[in-house]
Parts: structure tokens; sequence; C-alpha cells
């Protein structure tokens, strides 16, 4: 079995993170931030650790602007139903993953707020850039955009756009989903106001984490109030970060788990991580490009306005069908249209979805090479 | 014994707290303050075992922790 699916979830996880979740089953099961007994807190400080982390890597200002979550959709839901109020204008972009669509569309659906679409242009941020500067309004309160593709890997141009969001007076939400753990991210170099990310992705981390990076928590309301483990008389939920964010018990075992796979990424290095998975990336494009039959959709990717995500069809397959013959031979892909409505939509995929590859640390060269043997089989054989 | 207990808001705090005075030199631990138990709810305390505990509070407001309390010995 060869995993190509990285951008739904990463696997296999390093052997650390494995590790990290069993000694969180067997030394840290109680619950951090709620007793005072030498386990909870020996815990508290593991999921503290975690947080440090996570904000060192992300650029947060300080360690409370991490608030975990249980996925990126989870992240992106708090800060959209926290922060957007009637009459509030949103600009999207034409890639958004429904994790950002469908609570947008529902807001606008109850007449809560208005959205557009942003045409991004692949390879052209000042055409992008003209095109966000005659979307905004007097009343755009939000931009809410994927750093890039989980489809196509095309990715938007992050700071450019936070700085028109800045002269707009408007706020910047980013779902990081594919990119974190990839890409440099910096919500502090970047004027990036929201940061949501999954922790199973490209931080390697167990399913059921997720995390939202901000160093304004203060702008968000509730969308969940319970159980903090602070200021428990109160009835009302605490206003500071993270607690305000983080109602019930978190995924501990998770959180561990994550801890460990940001350790992963420190030791390895978040450049050579990209870099390593781009030219294999790059290798696999080089290699479809040649062979008729098969349809790309971008340019040839390049690093700083690609994730390692690539999607393709092969004549007379549809998405789908072509990842149901690779899976035959052992290889594991996404088919069909990938939440992402819009993004097929641009490309011209609505009626036969796509194949993505998206490939991880753990991929190889001749996982590669074998690839492309197996795909020029199935063209040979249609 | 602890010289000074400083009463914060959340476990959170509590731990960036203590990190912030262990990186200037202070020694401390987090502890429940069970006799303050009744006035916040749940909460979390630093117990400042070495150096000056006035020094200490301070660094940690320069550093936004949120104290509820301090309650020196």
């Amino acid at each position: 079995m060869i995993y190509f699916d990285n951008a739904a979830t990463t696997f296999p996880k390093p052997p650390s993170v494995v590790a990290a979740v069993q000694e969180a089953m067997t030394c840290y099961g109680a619950n951090p931030g709620r007793s005072g007994h030498k386990i909870s807190v020996q815990t508290a400080r593991r999921v503290y650790g975690c947080r440090e982390k996570l904000a060192a890597l992300m650029g947060a200002p300080d360690v409370e602007n991490v608030a975990f979550t249980l996925n990126c959709t989870h992240a992106i839901n708090l800060c959209l139903k926290g922060l957007l109020r009637d009459g509030d204008h949103v600009i999207i972009s034409d890639m958004e993953h429904n994790s950002i669509l469908r609570p947008i569309h529902t807001l606008s659906q109850r007449g809560v707020i208005d959205y557009d679409v942003l045409e991004i242009c692949e390879g052209d941020d000042e055409e992008t850039l003209r095109r966000l500067e005659g979307l905004f309004r007097p009343n755009t309160r939000l931009i809410a955009m994927t750093h890039g593709s989980n489809v196509f890997g095309i990715m938007t141009p992050i700071r450019a756009i936070s700085q028109l969001a800045r002269e707009h007076g408007a706020l910047l939400l980013v779902d990081a989903a594919q990119s974190a753990g990839v890409a440099p991210l910096n919500v502090t170099e970047m004027g990036i106001d929201f940061l949501c990310m999954p922790g199973h992705k490209s931080l390697y981390g167990p399913s059921g984490t997720g995390a939202i990076v901000t160093a304004r928590g203060e702008l968000l309301s509730t969308i969940v109030e319970g159980g903090t483990g602070s200021l428990s008389l109160e009835y009302s939920q605490p206003d500071f970060m993270p607690d305000k964010l983080e109602s019930g018990t978190v995924n501990t075992t998770g959180i561990l788990g994550l801890s460990a796979g940001l350790d992963f990424i420190q030791s390895v290095g978040l450049e050579n991580i990209y870099r390593h998975e781009l030219d294999l990336t790059c290798a696999i494009y080089d290699g479809l490009s040649r062979m008729p039959g098969v349809k790309l959709y971008t340019a040839r990717p390049v690093m700083g306005r690609n994730l390692p995500v690539l999607a393709f069809n092969l004549e007379g397959l549809s998405g789908e069908e072509t990842c149901a013959k690779l899976d035959e031979v052992g290889f594991c892909l996404r088919g069909g249209f990938h939440c992402s409505p819009l993004a097929h939509k641009k490309m011209g995929t609505l009626d036969c979805g796509a194949a993505r590859l998206s490939l991880g640390y753990f991929n190889d060269s001749k996982q590669a090479e074998r690839f492309l043997r197996e795909i020029s089989k199935i063209i040979g054989n249609s | 014994m602890a010289q000074a207990t400083v009463i914060v808001s959340s476990i959170t705090y509590a731990m960036k707290g203590q990190r912030i005075l262990e990186s200037r030199g202070f020694r401390s631990y987090i502890d429940r303050d069970v006799k303050a138990y009744g006035k916040y709810g749940c909460g979390y305390c630093i117990r400042i075992t070495s150096g000056d505990p006035q020094r200490a509070v301070e660094l940690l407001r320069e550093h936004q922790i949120k104290i509820k309390e301090v309650v020196t010995n």
C-alpha cells in the first residue's frame, strides 16, 4: 500500500507520535486543568508544552493565543460564527473547501451576511490583488481564505492580501489546512488575525486535533460554552484565551500526539519537509505531463506558490474511476470533488471530478516512479 | 514553604507564569489553592518558593498574567 492521500490526513505518523499517544494513554490519563493531583498537573504541563510549540511555530505573540479544537473545520466555524454579525460582508476565494464555503453560505442564506468570491489568478498575484480591491465594500468585515487549495495546490498571496485587508479595515482568517506544517506561517509577520489548522495533516498529530492561533480572541463571541476548569463559580464563560474557546475536556491524547508531531517537524525542518514533498510532486508532474491522455490543471509546481497537492484526470475516466484503478494496484489517492465545489468549478471539473495525489514526508522517489508506471499501464489498457 | 501564593485565572496562566518565573531564577510550583477554592471556584495558583515574592508578582503582572489574588506567607 502506497499512501498518496496526505491532504486528507497524514499517514503514517512518525513513530514518535505513535509512542506519544501510547504514553498519553498510559501515563497522562488525567484531565488537564481540572484537578490538583499530580497526574492532572503533569498532564496539563504536557498540554501546555504543545501549546508553546504551536505558538512558536506559528509566530504567535503569546502561548495563550493557541486554542485547541477538534479539527480545522471546527476551528473555522468557531471563528466565523463568533466573529460575524448582521450586515457584514465577507470575501472568500474561488478555491475554498466546504469548511469555509458552507458556514459562510449558511450565514448568507440566513440573511446574516453577504459574501463575494474572489478569483485567484494562478501565477499572477497582481491581478488577484486587483480583483480583490474591486470586491471591498464599506461593510467588508472579513476575508476568509485558504492558504492553498486542497485540490489543486495553488497558494494564495496571503501577505499581500493581509495588507489590503488592513487598508480596508477588514480582518483576515486563513484556512491553513493544507499548509500548516509544510509552508512557513507566522501570524504576526503575515498579519493573520485568525489562523485555523488541523493537527492531523502536516502537523502529524492524530485525528481529532486542530487549533486556532489568534491574538484577536477578544473579538470572538463564543458559540460553545461549558466547563473550562477556571472560574467555575461564574455563570459566564471566561473571557480570556484560551479558556474562552476550549469548553469541555480537550483531546488530551491527541494533543500529546500532536506535540510529538511538532517535535518531528522541528527535527526535520519545515523547509526540508516542503522541499522534499514538492520535489516529489514535481517529479510526478513532469512524468504525467509527458503522458498522452493525462490532463493536468496547473502549471508546474513552484515553492512558495504551490503545495504538494496535484490533481489530474485520465482520458475517459472520472477522478473516482482513476482512483479505484489505482487502489487495485495499491495506491491510495482521493477521487471526486474533495469537499471543494468552488475549486472544481474554477478548473472545469464539476462533471468528472479529479484524482488527487498529495504527498507526505514519508513518500519517496521509488514510490513516485512506480506510480508513473501504473498510470502508464492504466492509460495503455484504456 | 511558599513565600507567596499567586492565585491565577487558569491552568494556562499558571503554567505560563511558572515559566516566566523560572526564566528569571525564581522557584515555584503549581498547586490548587484549597483555601481560596470557595472564592474563585476552580483555579490554580503559583506558589513561589524562592526569590523576592514582590518582584515575582511584578514580573507576572508585566507579562499580563491574569492574577486573582496574591497571598503572602
